[in-house]
């Protein structure tokens, strides 16, 4: 039987974004684009082997141009840092993760210079520059890797009732915390699956970002993004990749490279969103006309071809509180996306790469609150239900036509605020679908900061016969011990 | 739930969820003030209508080791059961650009909305509880609320001196089951200065009737032309944990023009 997009790793049943609450969307291949073209890799990561081959034939891409512009400023800006005009800082961070269990090899080892450069121009024009540097050398890569990223890069012009942003820049919307509802203006590095903090992962976009702020306190914002930026996916031999490129080999599929929109101005991306914040709540709606971070995974002439597509979001949030309570609902219709079909079940799709245009909608309720225990120190809890529904679905879909999701999230601090524990739980009504992540964080020293974390997984991969298990469960191979050290400077 | 403190509302309250209201004076003393009208004259004298203040928080455990946080804050009183809040965390660097903006109100729970620059939006969050700890500190969010008139029964119970400086001594102690039950204290005993009004020294006891904490207020000094007296050094000592919070204040104004504007969303993002 042909493998479908929805691979062993394929997280159908679990396309929601859910993280520490709520992973990655899934219903796509999130493939790496296969790199027999560097020039038009749409990243603005830069990839590097540990021998530097590949150099010279990414020098004309513009993330080189973009990277060596910010090593430029770096340059630039490192003596006035030193002179106090310009604010410096960031972390150095060392971290190993190995899998536990089935497998006892190390599935993460990085480490991590982080840099922030801010100053002001004038008193009304500033501009914040944020880069990341590591190396990577986890025992599924053959070589060791060097990469750069800009992170942010943008100056930011203060008007009497509006700022205006120019570059690079992260966007985050919605009420959801970890879940990808309504956050998906800027892209995130799916590498590491979403072990990371999304602050850590989240990537920036270019482009052109209005803040309009009314005397009452509301505001509008209006986007504009220069061109499609994709998602930093799995290398196709990570333990995270969400599909089994084995299992399509031994079916004949080969892999082609993505098919990225390109950067005219007709596909670039636009939104809006307007926000209120009476006292009695604080809301917003938006709208925002995009490519579709999860690529069409498409089979087309025997291959593997994921496509970038656009689609339309809509988004709803609110958080309110209600006495001891803070009740958080984030919503998001996704209009148009494409979503994989099973080649057997549903063979009309052939002629369309075995994919089915639908809409998705999802929605996301929260409660934060903090039990009053005299051993749960600084208690905060927050408990979550995500839920995804494929509208008017059609059969054979590769996964679940409904998902939901609850997510236990628990944290407390002890000896004033040097130890951390975090407790976080998130499973899947359908079954064998679920994901624990337990850490400590210990600072006992400013700027230090030991992190000590276990991740357990349990379940399998969807299954379309039994509609249970999904993305959680595709990594129970996973089960992981991670130890972090961060230097803040 | 008790309202969100940031710390600057820590000197503005001249410190405490210690109410010293001499409800019921000692005869000894009431010749002299009762204990409203001491709570009204220390209440007086802790309060401004604008606040501006950059602190120093040295936390230090029992071996000696510090961490550092540097606070600057500003304060808008918008009338006497509501004031506006902004505090902006200076250092250390992982923090730096932190921002918190609270609207605190006496008769319901405070409205608190934090921004964290790694995280690129604002957040509304829940008031934290009376006795959580503020920031890894060893004052407590109700150690850092305005005198409770209400719900506290007050004792003088003598008087003596602190750094030379004659002073009421007076015992507090919740006067209902619900403030018993959410107070992290069975009973808070403060020196109030007799001439200023101003703590010079708090004792807290817990629920377990242990000595738990104490607070040193000195170098009391009056700002500008405000007339007003505020401590600049604060020392809160733990001795159940043995840890130590120094509160050092700089740059205290007090009554200066503070626009609206920098209690809004937008300053949270700048």
């Amino acid at each position: 039987m042909i493998p479908t997009a929805a691979g062993k790793h394929l997280p159908a049943g679990a396309a929601l974004h859910a993280k520490a609450p709520v992973p990655p969307p899934r219903s796509l291949p999130p493939l790496r684009p296969r790199r027999t073209s560097p020039a038009s890799r749409t990243s603005d990561v830069l990839h590097m082997s540990s021998s530097f081959s590949i150099l010279p034939a990414c020098l004309d891409s513009r993330i080189w141009r973009v990277a060596a512009a910010s090593l430029l400023c770096a340059l630039f800006l490192a003596p006035r840092a030193a002179q106090g005009q310009v604010d410096f800082r960031g972390y150095v961070e060392e971290a190993i993760g190995v899998r536990v269990g089935v497998k006892d090899d190390v599935i993460y080892h990085r480490q991590t210079l982080n840099t922030k450069f801010s100053g002001e121009l004038r008193d009304d024009i500033k501009w914040w520059v944020s880069t990341d540097t590591w190396h990577d050398s986890p025992d599924f890569l053959p070589d060791d890797e060097f990469r750069f990223r800009v992170r942010e890069a943008y100056a930011k012009m203060e008007f009497d009732a509006f700022d205006l942003r120019v570059g690079r820049v992260q966007i985050a919307w919605g009420e959801a915390d970890g879940a990808i509802i309504s956050d998906q203006i800027s892209p995130f590095d799916f590498t590491n699956f979403i072990i990371p903090p999304f602050d850590a992962i989240r990537l920036g976009v270019d482009g052109v970002f209005l803040d309009y702020y009314f005397d009452n306190g509301d505001d509008l914002q209006v986007l504009w993004i220069s061109h499609f930026q994709e998602p930093d996916f799995p290398d196709t031999r990570s333990p995270w990749a969400f599909i089994d490129f084995d299992e399509f080999a031994q079916a004949g599929i080969s892999l082609a490279s993505s098919e990225k929109p390109a950067d005219t101005l007709k596909n670039s991306e636009g939104g809006i969103r307007y926000s209120g914040h009476p006292l009695w709540a604080d809301w917003s709606i938006g709208y925002f006309h995009s490519w579709d971070d999860r690529p069409a995974p498409r089979i087309l002439a025997g291959a593997l071809t994921p496509t970038y597509e656009q689609f339309e979001l809509f988004s709803a949030n609110i958080a309110y509180p209600v006495k001891d309570y803070l009740i958080r609902m984030d919503s998001a219709y996704e209009l148009g996306r494409f979503l994989s079909t099973d080649p057997v079940r549903a063979f009309e799709t052939a002629a369309d790469g075995f994919v089915s245009r639908h809409d998705v909608w999802k929605t996301m309720l929260a409660v934060d609150l903090k039990p009053d225990f005299e051993w749960w120190h600084q208690a905060d809890a927050t408990i979550q239900y995500v839920r995804e529904q494929v509208v008017d679905p059609r059969p054979g879909l590769n996964q679940a036509v409904t998902t939901n999701l609850f997510s236990v999230l628990l944290r407390a601090a002890y000896l004033n605020e040097t130890v951390k524990p975090w407790v976080f739980w998130i499973w899947d009504a359908r079954g064998s679908n679920s994901w624990m992540q337990l850490k400590v964080d210990y600072e006992p020293i400013d700027q230090w900061r030991f992190s000590l974390e276990y991740d357990r997984f349990t379940g399998h991969t969807f299954d379309l016969d039994t509609n249970s298990g999904g993305l959680f469960g595709s990594f129970a191979d996973n089960d992981m011990m991670q130890a972090t050290l961060r230097r803040s400077f | 739930m008790k309202p969100y403190r940031t710390l600057q509302m820590l000197l503005a309250s001249s410190l405490a969820g210690v109410v010293c209201v001499f409800a019921a004076a000692n005869s000894g003393f009431a010749e002299e003030l009762s204990g409203l009208e001491i709570q009204t004259r220390a209440d007086e004298v802790s309060r401004a209508d604008t606040e501006h203040q950059i602190m120093k928080m040295i936390l230090e455990n029992s071996r000696g080791q510090q961490r550092i946080r540097t606070i600057e804050a500003w304060s808008k009183e918008r009338s006497r059961d509501e004031e506006h809040r902004f505090s902006r965390f200076l250092e250390p660097s992982d923090v730096k650009d932190t921002t918190l903006l609270t609207y605190d109100y006496d008769d319901k729970d405070d409205d608190i909305w934090l921004y964290l620059p790694a995280l690129k939006k604002v957040k509304r969050i829940l008031s934290s509880n009376k006795d959580d700890y503020f920031m890894g500190s060893d004052f407590t969010y109700e150690d850092m609320e305005n005198r409770d008139l209400k719900n506290w029964t007050y004792t003088l119970i003598g008087s003596e001196t602190v750094d030379g400086v004659d002073c009421y001594v007076v015992e507090g102690v919740p006067a209902n089951e619900k403030e018993a039950e959410e107070s992290g204290y069975s009973k808070v005993t403060t020196w109030v200065g007799k001439k200023d009004f101003v703590d010079r020294r708090v004792d807290y006891t817990d629920k377990k009737n242990r000595l738990s904490k104490r607070l040193l207020l000195s170098e009391i000094r009056v700002i500008g032309d405000s007339g007003k007296p505020r401590p600049h050094r604060l020392l809160m000592e733990n001795f159940i944990t043995k840890h130590k919070t120094i509160l050092e204040i700089r740059d205290i104004q007090l009554n200066i023009e503070v626009p609206d504007k920098v209690f809004t969303q937008r300053n949270l993002k700048q």
